[in-house]
């Protein structure tokens, strides 16, 4: 059986040889590369044209995304691995946007190791299950629009189309600042927007505002 | 000099000055009416006392001028001749008698009495025989002139004290005297003429005095006493005897205060004064009542005056005497809290308001003085003139103040900030060790400890522990400084924390993070933020006992917004004393200019709220 060959990018010397002697162990995966930053993973990448590089994502110089973004684009027959700490989403979709096909975190096991890589080599892609989890919060199932807007909401609604600033709609309406943004978050929140300029563009298309 | 008040003095004087004004206004005028009055009463008098002479002159004249008549008709000889020559029981001597009775009648005389040359009485109308003295002193009295008529007073000679005036009308043949024939003047009538009292009131009376003093015509106030009974040596009887005529004010022969007016009896041969009088009180009694109503008149002016010179005098001293309390009071350093009041004297209006001026002057001068005490310097004041020292100076050393206290603030500020970048970067740093150190080194531990060929229980229960170590250390440096603040900013950075928060809290967090404009944040403000939503979110783990909380972040173009609530316990904002937590977060706040503002209720959880100005 073919070997898949590897690189490992990791600031951390005792990383990568902790890593190197954890892979070494499978016949399958030759280690055919090293790099101590984002930089050096390019110089390496371009000269052994690996199957798969396994990059951690803090490094200095480079880091780990941004080499990937380029690498990706220049070898697109390459395959990422992220290996990292990090497990807040944006990292994680940050990854995934460049390009990376496996997110794992650094705790992983042996087994789970060896079975993301052949599993990414094959042509699939995998995610440590914590990774998965915080994906799948991110885009969980949406509830359903709630278009029950109350007189009061509609009122500071129609204050913020107008331009208004919260202090100026809380005085307008006698009330304070903190029920202003209130009830502005409760309508972001009903009409699943993020901001008040959707949240406006939201309301005409409903016809909540004219 | 002795020092009256206001008031007292402008009592006294307003009423000393209404007093004299009013005594001389009284006193003119009771004396001219006096003077008037005592005029027209002499006037009267005297217009009276002129009638009765000139009544008294013509009876005695009309009287002396029939007998004269009488006379030279040779009436008087014809009976003389007649009564000489027929005896006593002759008719023809029957009929003269008669006819010298019917003259006596016609002519309303008393009685008449003819003599012949040796005075030897021939007739009398009343039978009597004349008295012996009376006729030697009609003889004395007329031997130097016997053969005219003659009017002869008698009465101090009168038996029973009335007044007697008698005729002397010699009796002439051819130049010579024959007889006399003494007529005795009918008093009566000349009584009457006097008693008439008409228009005289009931005291006035006229009376008639010879040289005697004796008065030849009866008194109205002694009616019952005969004339010639009664002395008048009286300044007027003496007056008029020295001089003829004149008035006065004098005492009567009653010894009573009269007004009298006197007057000579002339064209006939009789020396009498006749005196018309009048009592002073009753001649006065118009002025007395006039002197009692003006003294009433005066009293009640005096008692009017009194009040409202009272009332003015206060009216003018109350005001004064108000300010006075004011000025003592702003003399003891006191502001007086009273307000402007109006009088109706404008000086004192003018005075009220310029004394206000200097209270509400005096009272925003120290107003102004507070306030910059208290450490509010962009106060403003309006000095009270160009040249209010006080103000001035209270101006400049707010400004000094200002200075001051900016730059003071300002090195706080910076102090603190500088605090806080060295603490943020030694944080980098521990983290940088934390990251770099202790978590590779845990991290390749764990690799090891996993490449260890024998496979037991053992390895795993290591690995376990090394995992555990290694969140630990992650978790430890992800509250010292996340990764991700560096890497994606505050919002990725805050959703790590409520994501690290969940894992071991008891509450669900509803987290929003609006962006309502799009702009990087710059790290000083991320930072700030986050650690003040940290401080929160910790105290809320430590104390709130709430199940659920709300982190929300309107990230607005000019200010980032952060409210944090919960639903935990709250606490008494007057009994405890915010915590580290919460002061740091009000530190954070105010060194970015920002306030933050925390509210809570017991039972009803607790609200920090955050704003933090974008520059």
């Amino acid at each position: 059986m073919e070997k898949i060959r590897l690189v490992l990018a990791d600031d951390h010397p005792m990383i990568r040889a902790g890593f190197k002697s954890l892979l070494d162990k499978n016949e399958r995966f030759e280690i055919v590369g090293e790099a101590e930053n984002g930089r050096e993973l390019i110089e390496v990448a371009d000269r052994v044209r690996p199957d798969i590089i396994l990059t951690d994502i803090n490094m200095p110089v480079l880091n780990g995304l941004a080499a990937v973004e380029l690498l990706s684009e220049k070898h697109p027959e390459i395959r990422f691995i992220m290996l990292t700490m990090h497990e807040e989403r944006e990292y994680i979709v940050n990854a995934l946007k460049v390009g990376a096909r496996g997110y794992l975190l650094k705790n992983i096991e042996r087994p789970e190791l060896e079975k993301a890589i052949i599993t990414v080599y094959e042509g699939g892609k995998y995610f440590s299950p914590i990774v998965t989890t915080v994906l799948a919060e991110s885009v969980s199932k949406p509830e359903p629009e709630d278009l029950d807007v109350t007189p009061r909401e509609k009122e500071v609604l129609e204050l913020v189309a107008k331009g208004n600033s919260t202090k100026q709609i809380a005085d307008l309406l006698g009330i304070s600042i903190r029920t202003v943004e209130s009830h502005r978050i409760n309508m972001l929140k009903k009409m699943k927007v993020s901001n008040s300029a959707e949240l406006i563009r939201k309301a005409i298309e409903l016809k909540i505002l004219s | 000099m002795k020092r009256y008040k206001i008031f007292t003095k402008l009592f006294l004087s307003y009423t000393t000055v209404v007093l004299v004004a009013l005594m001389a206004l009284s006193s003119i005028f009771y004396v001219l009416i006096s003077d008037v009055l005592l005029q027209r009463t002499l006037d009267q008098l005297s217009s009276v006392n002129f009638l009765k002479k000139q009544l008294v002159e013509n009876y005695f004249l009309w009287s002396g001028q029939n007998l004269k008549e009488l006379q030279l008709e040779n009436k008087f000889l014809r009976i003389h001749d007649e009564l000489l020559q027929t005896p006593a029981d002759n008719v023809q001597r029957m009929h003269d008698l008669t006819e010298i009775d019917s003259i006596r009648r016609l002519y309303d005389f008393e009685s008449l009495y003819m003599f012949d040359a040796r005075n030897r009485q021939l007739y009398s109308t009343d039978d009597s025989l004349f008295s012996n003295d009376i006729l030697k002193h009609v003889n004395i009295e007329v031997q130097d002139n016997l053969n005219s008529i003659q009017l002869l007073d008698v009465s101090n000679l009168s038996s029973n004290k009335f007044t007697w005036v008698y005729y002397y009308v010699p009796i002439l043949r051819k130049g010579e005297r024959v007889g006399m024939v003494l007529v005795q003047e009918n008093m009566e009538k000349i009584q009457k003429i006097l008693l008439e009292s008409t228009g005289m009131g009931s005291t006035g009376e006229s009376y008639l005095v010879a040289e005697d003093y004796k008065m030849r015509t009866s008194s109205r106030f002694y009616p019952d006493s005969v004339p010639v009974s009664i002395t008048a040596n009286t300044e007027a009887v003496r007056n008029a005897f020295k001089e003829s005529a004149g008035d006065g004010i004098l005492d009567d022969y009653r010894g009573v205060r009269v007004l009298s007016v006197y007057r000579r009896i002339e064209h006939t041969d009789l020396k009498w004064v006749i005196i018309s009088e009048i009592d002073w009180n009753e001649a006065m009694e118009p002025i007395i009542e006039l002197r009692i109503y003006l003294i009433g008149v005066t009293l009640f002016v005096i008692l009017l005056t009194g009040a409202i010179t009272y009332y003015l005098s206060n009216a003018i001293a109350r005001p004064i005497l108000r300010l006075k309390e004011i000025i003592v009071s702003l003399s003891k350093g006191m502001i007086p809290e009273e307000r402007p009041f109006s009088t109706s004297t404008e000086e004192i209006d003018k005075m009220t308001q310029a004394i206000y001026q200097l209270t509400e002057g005096l009272s925003r001068t120290t107003d102004f003085a507070n306030e910059i005490g208290s450490g509010k310097f962009n106060t403003q004041f309006v000095t009270l003139s160009e040249k209010d020292e006080l103000g001035l100076a209270l101006i400049h050393m707010r400004d000094e103040l200002k200075t001051f206290n900016e730059r003071e603030l300002k090195l706080a500020r910076e102090r603190a900030a500088a605090l806080l970048e060295g603490q943020e970067n030694e944080r980098r740093r521990i983290i940088k060790e934390l990251h770099d150190g202790v978590g590779q080194l845990l991290t390749a531990i764990r690799i090891r400890v996993d490449a260890l060929e024998n496979e037991n229980e053992l390895k795993d229960e290591i690995k376990a522990r090394i995992n555990e170590t290694i969140d630990e250390v992650k978790r430890i440096s992800y509250n010292v400084m996340p990764q991700a603040i560096v890497d994606y900013g505050l919002e990725a950075a805050l959703k790590g924390l409520c994501d690290n928060v969940k894992k071991y809290a008891q509450f669900s967090i509803d987290f929003r993070y609006v962006q309502e404009h799009e702009h990087k944040l710059n790290f000083e403000i991320s930072i700030a933020v986050f650690r003040i939503a940290q401080e929160g979110l910790n105290n809320i783990v430590k104390h709130s006992g709430a199940t659920h909380v709300n982190l929300h972040l309107l990230d607005h173009q000019d200010e980032i917004y952060l409210i944090l609530e919960d639903n935990g316990n709250g606490f008494d904002e007057k009994k405890i004393q915010f915590g580290f937590g919460l002061r740091n977060i009000r530190e954070r706040a105010k060194l970015l200019n920002g306030t933050a503002e925390i509210q809570s209720t017991p039972g009803e959880g607790t609200v920090v709220e955050v704003h933090i100005p974008i520059t």
